[in-house]
């Protein structure tokens, strides 16, 4: 019989707060220990010293097979996440996302990617699997995602990407390894980038943004293609264009590329029940 | 001699009279600081002409100058009808050639140096260009000899080294005599040190003031500063054996992931982000006169510093500050705080033989600052948090 040395991917499971999570294609995940070398005069090296905080990150992948567990952590509240296998297990605890991204395109399942830094324990020993219900399976395709704003709706969107970056500030004490307080830096940044087969829109001249730059509201909706039942909105309030551009090649069509920006307040996101 | 790196540059003190150590030290300097005035006095530039000749006619004549067939002049100073004045002896020398300037642009030249005795009432002066000089012409001239220095305070030295504090150097050398090891208060010994930092010797070496930091999960490195008195040498022959890790005792060095701060929390704060401690003390020389003719190298060094004026001071930054200090009168609010110097406290490390380092002790020492609240403050400032401040000082002998 030989003998197992690999673990594989169908052997791994991956849990957020006792939550199995559906759809992971990739997880990477690690910590760097920030040291400092002594070096003294009358001798040089020494050692090297810890010099900073413990912390770690995780970087993970999945496709957006229904409501996405992650986006219940763009706030001030930490989790806890364990990668399980073969009876071992490898996590994080005292984790907030730092970015959330989603992007879709015609023909393929829309795929999201998550970046979360961990203050606490990171490593063997932390177990976050359990048996809490995780979100319905729900596969959204092209035809049950729309996006609503100004301008284009008689154009066709072939792609699109949505980006959320949270900064956090965490507040160590003297005597502590661990912060004693993590907050959100804001502004949140959310960020969405469209391409589009155009027919009837029209980039607007550079100068105007001189005299009435534009902001309108930003929603991106994704569906249920069965039920309609809707599954997530993004939306980005007075959202603002900072890139246009525009291509075409002897085999396409015309193209348009724009890229929104917006902004989230300490004080919007209370007033907001989705972003 | 040639540059020398610092791997090759140790720092050594010992204190008076017994063994000492090589100091755990990022950095060293040494300065040495002579504040020297000049000894000026009123018109000490002005250059006046009272007459031409030997002295023996004090009335003063028109005269003309020619690079050609005039050019030299012997000049009595002073103003016109006398009485005849020397030149300054604030100057310690005016060099021939130095320019004698009068109104419309005329200039004299001196023709010889000079170096003043407070008899030199006639001087010999040339010039360059044809002019003819008036009576009020040659009351007016400016030149700019070389002044004399004189000391007004002793030579002293200043070492500044920054270190990583541990439990034998801190109660050898870094201890405001006896303040941090108080088991053996003593006012008598005031703490003398000598030393080298690589081939340069220094004797008679004072601790002035003593200061750290503490910050969330980094090392606290500490710095001092020593006035020095005595002479600075140069040594070739200082050992050079130095470059040995086994000279270094020093194996921790502290840390703010294990410190403490004790007693914040009475004064509002209960998550201190910052701490800074210093201790410092003035130095009082006294130098003995020569008792033979001359200055001599004795009478350079005091024969006793004393200390005075011990301040301890410490100042925490953390979350909130303390509301009561308003409303509790003008004497002051006391405020007792502690610092407790841990190292990372490892369980144990490795190969403990090839490495110098352990960091297993835990404690290594605790400051203490028993006063009063002089200042508090509050800030926040844009991405920031709202962060209050609070100062602790006691006052010693």
């Amino acid at each position: 019989m030989p003998t197992k040395n690999a673990v594989s991917n169908y052997e791994q499971e991956f849990y957020i707060d006792g939550i199995k999570v559906p759809g992971v294609t990739n997880i990477d995940g690690g910590y760097r220990i920030s040291e400092e070398p002594i070096n003294i005069i009358g001798k040089g090296f020494t050692y090297p010293l810890r010099q900073g905080p413990l912390v770690g990150n995780f970087n993970i992948n999945k496709y957006f097979v229904g409501k996405d567990i992650f986006l219940d952590y763009i706030n001030d509240n930490s989790f806890n996440g364990s990668i399980n296998y073969d009876n071992k297990n490898f996590g994080f605890s005292d984790g907030y996302l730092d970015q959330y991204s989603i992007t879709a395109g015609i023909g393929r399942i829309p795929s999201s990617s998550v970046n979360i830094t961990a203050y606490g324990g990171i490593g063997a020993g932390v177990d976050s699997s359990g048996s809490k219900t995780p979100p319905a399976l729900e596969i959204v395709n092209q035809g049950s995602i729309s996006l609503n704003t100004d301008g284009y709706q008689s154009n066709r969107i072939s792609d699109f990407s949505y980006n959320i970056r949270i900064n956090r500030n965490p507040i160590y004490k003297i005597g502590s390894n661990t912060p004693v307080q993590v907050d959100t830096a804001f502004p949140i940044v959310q960020e969405m980038e469209v391409n589009m087969e155009i027919f009837q829109y029209e980039i607007d001249n550079i100068n105007n943004y001189i005299t009435s730059p534009k902001q309108h509201d930003v929603a991106l909706s994704l569906k249920n293609p069965i039920n309609n039942n809707l599954i997530e909105t993004f939306n980005i309030y007075n959202a603002r264009i900072n890139n246009s551009s525009i291509s075409s090649d002897a085999n396409g069509v015309l193209n348009v590329a724009l890229s929104y920006i917006g902004y989230i307040n300490r004080s919007d996101r209370f007033y907001s029940t989705n972003f | 001699m040639t540059f020398i790196p610092y791997e090759n540059v140790p720092l050594y003190l010992a204190p008076d009279g017994a063994n000492g150590e090589y100091i755990f030290a990022e950095s060293a300097s040494i300065s040495v600081n002579q504040p020297l005035n000049t000894n000026k006095q009123l018109n000490d530039n002005i250059f006046r002409i009272c007459a031409y000749g030997d002295g023996s006619n004090l009335t003063y004549s028109s005269r003309n100058f020619n690079p050609n067939t005039l050019s030299k002049a012997s000049v009595l100073l002073g103003p016109v009808g006398g009485p005849p004045q020397p030149l300054p002896t604030s100057y310690i020398k005016i060099e021939k050639d130095t320019k004698i300037t009068f109104p419309g642009g005329k200039a004299l030249y001196f023709d010889e140096t000079i170096i003043p005795n407070g008899h030199d009432y006639i001087v010999s002066v040339y010039a360059k260009d044809t002019f003819n000089l008036s009576e009020s012409e040659a009351q007016n001239g400016y030149f700019e000899g070389i002044y004399k220095y004189s000391s007004n305070s002793p030579i002293q030295g200043v070492m500044d080294v920054n270190f990583y504090i541990n439990h034998e150097n801190l109660q050898t050398f870094f201890n405001i005599p006896e303040l941090i090891n108080s088991s053996s208060l003593s006012p008598i010994n005031e703490g003398k040190i000598t030393g080298f930092l690589g081939e340069f010797c220094f004797h008679d070496a004072y601790l002035k003031s003593l200061s750290f930091s503490l910050s969330p999960n980094s090392l606290s490195q500490a710095s001092a500063s020593f006035d020095i008195y005595g002479k600075l040498k140069h040594s070739s022959t200082v050992n050079d054996s130095y470059f040995s890790s086994s000279l270094y005792r020093q194996q921790s060095i502290p840390h703010g992931s294990n410190s403490q701060i004790i007693g914040a929390s009475t004064l509002g704060i209960d998550h201190p982000i910052a701490f800074d401690y210093n201790i410092s003390v003035d130095r009082n020389a006294r130098f003995e006169c020569p008792v033979d003719v001359a200055v001599n190298d004795n009478s350079l060094t005091p024969t006793r510093v004393t200390k005075s004026n011990t301040v301890i001071s410490m100042s925490i930054e953390g979350e909130s500050l303390d509301t009561d200090l308003l409303s509790d009168g003008f004497n002051g609010k006391s405020g007792h705080l502690s610092a407790s110097l841990y190292d990372l406290n490892y369980s144990s490390f490795g190969d403990s033989t090839t490495f110098s380092e352990n960091n297993t002790n835990g404690l290594m020492h605790t400051f203490e600052c028993k006063g009063v609240i002089t200042n508090q403050s509050l800030s926040v400032d844009a991405e920031g948090h709202l962060v209050g401040s609070i100062s602790v000082q006691q006052t010693v002998n």
